[in-house]
């Protein structure tokens, strides 16, 4: 049992060499802090030399600067020092509904708003970071025109001028504008309004344009769900309204007590996605042959469902065998599935290459055909307005200004000038525009090329609003003044619009209007005010009742144009030559369009797979590597005719053996001095000769040549060898529905072993939790959810290298079964807050004991650094300041990043050890409101991981309380088990085994390594 | 000279030359009595460059932190700890030559228990150096792992942590070996001051 789980490919596929290497893990020779060039200069040295002796003796003295604290001689309206003070916000990129924490006038932390029907409390990893970019010294601290800072009001003159020679000839060029106000001002102002999604999700929109008459987003709805196949849409990662989806996914999917289903999801993937992570099946497929695996699938779904096959006869399985090399039995399998849960399927799919608009006219064909249309997908009730993106409209932007029609250009949430291909001209035309005004957090690419650059202010300090899907509607609110000299872009759209002579209403007398009019609407006869204010606090205005919402939505007629157009395009579809390699780029789920480069918590963000950090590397499957001597961080050229980018190699099992994957959003060349050139850019790469100024997300035939460096890469697993114990246990549905307890092995009769000692007793809370293996997605939210949370710093590129990352919390990832197709199973890992504390009772200085409430605690002030409990830790979890991580010496860190620290919990210094403290500054205030009201803490107090987690896979609380859902959920479960349970270290974390909803095979799966190499993926 | 087959085994003599035991008193004090030679110097001035080394090692370490050391979170101890056995065993030959030489009452031992017994003590200063440059924080380390009373409440050390042990041990250890070396030296002691000419040296003495 125990040596099934495998975490790198050298132990998968031969695990007595693997074992050879474990002793010798010296990861790095001792060189200073920096970077390695540096070196110890002569200079420094002589210092050293000569203050060696005093400084030993100075060394004692830690310097405290002199600070006055002066009270508020005004104590503004609602702020209590040391109370926090809760705002319901909307993230405008998303439309999800924030709640924004605030100390002392300064947001700290960002959760998702739980009334909100969209995300319903969850937030994905980036707008969890969102806080360090409010905060980033690096944004732009002032307008500028040419070049150099200058004051709004000449600024605002300058540009108005512009305008006012423009009339008629301006255009506007905005990311997806959720905002209902933005769009009136837009709209009003009389500009021509192009969108553009750096994330395309054009292919979805022409399919349903062409399918169904309407160019919307659907509303997916996989809490219906019983069978979904993606085809390459990370639904759980980066495809769509993922937060909402994952919330829904593990919702549909969570197995308690009497409810023994879940839904099955089934991935035909390029790259190795979350979503592919998270399925019961998966098949590895080449970018090129997604049109023929959505086709074949099709043909299987209208035979099983009674339709006509006579268009797709060409499409028969065993044609797409032929050409695929998947089984014909996968597709005829699948589509029985699909077939049998007709109404409650789902098919996604999201286009890599050329032929977008084609594969979804056959996903939307398969989801009318299943009648799903209406249940499942909901393009006509509620649909999402998150993406209205277009492609053709930006092209015709581009011919307007080629063609001198455009005289001033605004450019706002989209970076063309760094999404685009330098032979695609963009930069080019754009530079065209006489008068380019672009709105933007850094002075970045486009920013470059404008002669107006306007500093834009963070959605925490402007006013907006936001309305993600129809009939819902947030109000972005400000929780702190502008940090400098900012404005929104609505803002600077009234102010431009305002006539000369009057005052601007600002944003704020823009969003109200707008809201003046919903209000005539929903307002149900309150006084706007009032109902303005209850809009405000709640931070969510649904126009429609949950049960419409929750019903079925009326199904749109599928036309069959789009198939034939769909069918055609197969026929002259790209195919890869033999041996040649694709290029597939995705979007990662730290970085997402790079937007956010400049954010070090998500450059350090483990990626869920591979658990690489601080830029992309090219993933490649273990056995093309091997037939090519690759290796793990080889430094590799990867070239097409056109384009060339360096980066690192990674050998990544379950890719198909035809594909190079790499993350995009990196190799940013900005004014951030985090994110500025950390990985590549394959802009270059993705111009295309059929999709017109499209980036394409495959490129074929691309090259790969060694540079014959090599760098350890900057990975948090692999250091974090657990050594083959029982950590994670798994099973299958059927399995379950036999024996809930099965996969599950337990060391001890009942919950201990014989002890002559009785054992603590926790007279009043117990503090605990209980993590859902099943749910959990590895999607990353956690992690930053914590690292905001408890102040962790990230560390760099060269610390994570040395296997010194500082993350209180990390998710491991486990492989399971055979190198050329493995399954995964995510566990966060944090600290297990033991009974029997291993760490406790090994250090000398009593700097980390156990609380009468079942904390492991650690007194940072008492640390000395001896380590000597990091080394006895079973779990691997305590993280080691190695350097002062919040400051130079003088230990103060740069404006205004102290504002972005969490106030509640220390900064710790050098030479101290930190872990998880399941949030203890929580669980005190938690327990002392619970008093002061004479009443027991209860589900109330929640730590940083439980809030962000869209799975609800973490579930905390008091375990002495029988009624608490972590006690339940520890007593009842027969999934439950601890890990490393034959340890006795007695954790205070229960894990619940995984379960898959796939069958059981005997010996094939469950055994791991042992099994041959799947024939399915020999194309 | 020993015979290997005779009837009684006759000890090695330990002082050759004839010499009397005042002659031998002159050739021990002498390098307290007179000024040190070219080659002590030299001597000298190597092990002080190795010391500033050592020094500007530590320094560099306290002033940027552990990190400079190849550590990570999962290999937490470094050479450090393998130095401080290694100086803990330079200190247990010391030991061997003053206590087990003198169990076994071999007299020979006189000549050398002087060095070695002060060899100990500086091994096990040495021994102590290494993890105190371990830890985080070594300025409070310094003083932080010794029960000594203090104003913070009941807060005393851990006593379970066998960490604190190796501390007692070689704290221990350290005490009786300066015992055990200053109490051969009183009868040295007190020749060097009974000799000495200026009156400070004899305070001192």
């Amino acid at each position: 049992m125990s040596n099934k789980f495998w975490m790198t490919v050298e132990q998968a596929k031969n695990p007595e060499e693997f074992a050879k290497t474990i002793p010798g893990e010296f990861t790095s020779t001792p060189v200073r802090e920096g970077h390695e060039n540096e070196g110890l200069e002569r200079r420094d040295f002589m210092k050293i030399m000569g203050a060696s002796a005093l400084m030993a003796s100075l060394a004692g003295c830690t310097r405290r600067p002199i600070q006055k604290i002066v009270p508020y001689v005004t104590n503004p309206e609602e702020i209590i020092p040391g109370q926090p003070n809760f705002y319901a916000s909307a993230d405008p990129l998303t439309g999800y509904g924030l709640l924004i924490k605030t100390r002392e006038g300064r947001p700290i932390k960002v959760d998702g708003n739980t009334d909100h029907p969209m995300n319903k409390g969850s937030l994905h990893a980036r707008a969890q970071a969102m806080i360090h970019d409010l905060y980033d010294p690096d944004r732009l601290r002032a307008p500028k025109v040419g070049g150099a800072d200058t004051e709004w009001a000449e600024f605002d003159k300058q540009v108005k001028a512009a305008l006012a020679a423009s009339k008629g000839a301006t255009w506007i060029l905005t990311g997806t504008v959720l905002s209902p106000t933005l769009q009136r001002v837009i709209d009003k102002s009389g500009y021509r309004h192009v969108m553009l999604d750096s994330i395309s999700m054009d292919d979805v929109l022409d399919g349903q344009a062409q399918s169904y008459g309407s160019r919307v987003f659907p509303r997916y709805r996989f809490d219906r769900a019983d069978c979904i196949v993606s085809i390459d849409a990370d639904f759980l990662g980066n495809w769509g309204s993922t937060a909402e989806y994952t919330k829904q996914f593990a919702d549909k999917r969570r197995l308690s007590g009497n409810k023994m289903s879940m839904s099955k999801l089934i991935a035909f993937e390029s790259a190795f996605q979350v979503t592919g992570q998270n399925s019961d099946e998966r098949h590895a497929i080449h970018p090129n042959d997604q049109l023929f695996v959505a086709l074949g699938l099709a043909h299987e779904v209208a035979r099983l469902a009674g339709r006509s096959t006579e268009e797709l006869s060409a499409f028969a399985p065993a044609a797409i065998t032929q050409r695929t090399g998947i089984s014909a039995d996968v597709f005829t399998a699948t589509a029985k599935e699909l077939v049998k849960n007709r109404g409650r399927s789902l098919v996604v799919a999201s286009a890599r290459g050329a032929n977008g608009a084609a594969l979804q006219n056959v996903v939307n064909f398969m989801n009318s055909a299943l009648d799903n249309e209406g249940e499942t997908v909901d393009g006509a009730a509620y649909p999402s307005h998150q993406y209205q993106g277009s492609f053709k409209e930006f092209e015709k932007l581009l011919t307007a200004i080629r063609s001198g029609g455009v005289k001033t250009l605004i450019i706002q949430g989209v970076n063309p000038a760094y999404l685009f291909a330098e032979s695609s001209g963009v930069k080019e035309t754009l530079q065209k525009v006489p008068n380019l005004i672009y709105s933007g957090f850094y002075a970045d690419e486009t920013a470059a090329l404008a002669k107006f650059v306007a500093a834009e202010s963070h959605s925490f300090e402007a006013w907006g609003d936001v309305n993600p899907q129809r009939d819902i509607y947030s109000i972005v609110q400000p929780t702190i003044l502008p940090l400098w000299k900012t404005k929104s872009l609505l803002e600077m759209l009234v102010g431009w619009n305002t006539a000369e002579g009057k005052e601007s209403e600002g944003g704020y007398g823009a969003v109200v209007e707008t809201w003046k009019g919903l209000h005539a609407k929903h307002g149900g006869g309150h006084a706007f005010q009032d109902w303005w204010d209850d809009t405000l606090m709640g931070g969510l205005l649904n126009g429609s009742s949950s049960s419409a919402r929750d019903a079925k939505a009326s199904a749109r007629g599928f036309q069959n144009e789009g198939m034939r157009t769909a069918i055609a395009a197969a026929k002259s579809a790209v195919r890869a030559g033999a041996g040649e390699l694709a290029l597939v780029l995705v979007p990662s789920v730290a970085m997402g369009d790079g937007f956010q480069s400049n954010n070090a918590l998500l450059q350090e963000l483990p990626d869920p797979i591979s658990k690489n950090t601080w830029g992309n590397y090219l993933a490649v499957a273990p056995e093309t590597a091997q037939k090519n001597n690759w290796n793990d961080g080889d430094i590799v050229t990867v070239s097409t005719a056109n384009a060339k980018a360096e980066l690192p190699l990674y050998r990544q099992p379950g890719l198909h053996p035809g594909v190079l994957v790499s993350y995009v959003g990196y190799g940013r060349k900005f004014n951030g001095r985090i994110g500025n050139n950390v990985g590549a850019s394959f802009a270059n790469f993705t111009a295309s000769s059929t999709m017109g100024i499209q980036p394409t997300l495959v490129v074929n035939g691309v090259s790969l040549s060694k540079t014959g460096k090599n760098e350890p890469l900057p990975c948090t697993q692999g250091h974090h060898t657990l050594e083959g114990r029982d950590i994670i246990f798994e099973t299958t549905l059927d399995e379950y529905r036999k024996k809930p307890s099965s996969g599950v092995v337990h060391h001890f009769e009942g919950d201990k072993p014989p002890s002559i000692w009785s054992g603590f007793e926790y007279k009043g809370y117990k503090w605990g939790m209980a993590i859902d293996l099943s749910s959990c997605t590895g999607c990353s939210a956690c992690v930053v959810a914590c690292s905001v949370e408890n102040n962790v710093p990230a560390v760099g590129k060269d610390q994570v290298q040395k296997g010194r990352e500082m993350h209180w919390l990390r998710i491991d990832r486990y492989y399971v079964g055979d190198v050329a197709d493995p399954e995964v199973v995510f566990q966060p890992m944090l600290c297990q807050h033991c009974d029997n504390a291993p760490c406790e009772t090994v250090c000398p200085v009593l700097a980390t004991t156990h609380s009468d409430d079942g904390l492991n605690q650690m007194t940072y002030n008492r640390c000395v650094g001896t380590k000597y409990c990091a080394n006895n830790c079973p779990y691997k979890v305590r993280r080691f300041n190695w350097f002062n991580n919040n400051g130079d010496m003088n230990g103060s860190l740069e404006h205004p990043i102290p504002l972005s620290k969490n106030p509640e919990v220390t900064l710790r210094s050098r030479g101290v050890m930190e872990k998880c403290t399941f949030c203890v500054q929580r669980i005190e205030t938690g327990k002392s409101e619970a008093k002061m009201q004479g009443r027991r803490a209860g589900e109330e107090i929640r730590t940083a991981c439980q809030d962000a987690c869209p799975a609800d896979a973490i579930v905390f609380g008091d375990v002495n309380n029988p009624e608490s859902r972590v006690a339940k959920l520890k007593k009842e479960n027969p999934r439950g088990f601890a890990s490393l349970e034959e340890m006795n270290a007695a954790p205070s974390i229960t894990y619940l085994s995984k379960v898959r909803n796939r069958p059981s095979v005997a010996g094939q799966k469950s055994e791991g390594h042992e099994s041959p190499a799947s024939e399915h993926h020999e194309s | 000279m020993s015979t290997t087959n005779g009837v009684h085994l006759e000890r090695e003599i330990l002082v050759t030359g004839g010499k009397t035991y005042a002659e031998v008193t002159d050739d021990i004090c002498r390098p307290l009595e007179s000024m040190p030679t070219k080659s002590w110097f030299i001597a000298f001035a190597i092990a002080l460059l190795l010391l500033t080394i050592g020094l500007s090692a530590w320094a560099w370490t306290i002033w940027n932190g552990l990190g400079v050391w190849g550590l990570t979170n999962t290999n937490a101890w470094g050479s450090d700890i393998i130095n401080f056995v290694f100086w803990i065993g330079i200190g247990h030959a010391g030991t061997l030559i003053s206590a087990v030489l003198y169990l076994f009452r071999q007299d020979w031992r006189t000549g050398i228990n002087r060095a070695a017994e002060a060899m100990t003590i500086f091994a096990v200063i040495c021994a102590l150096m290494y993890p105190l440059g371990h830890t985080g924080r070594p300025w409070l380390a310094a003083y932080w792992l010794l029960p000594y009373p203090n104003n913070m409440g009941p807060l005393w050390v851990n006593f379970r942590s066998p960490l604190l042990w190796d501390v007692f041990a070689v704290s221990t250890y350290f005490t009786i070996s300066a015992v055990f070396w200053f109490i051969g030296l009183i009868p040295d002691l007190a020749s060097v001051r009974d000799r000495a000419v200026h009156p400070i040296r004899r305070a001192i003495y």
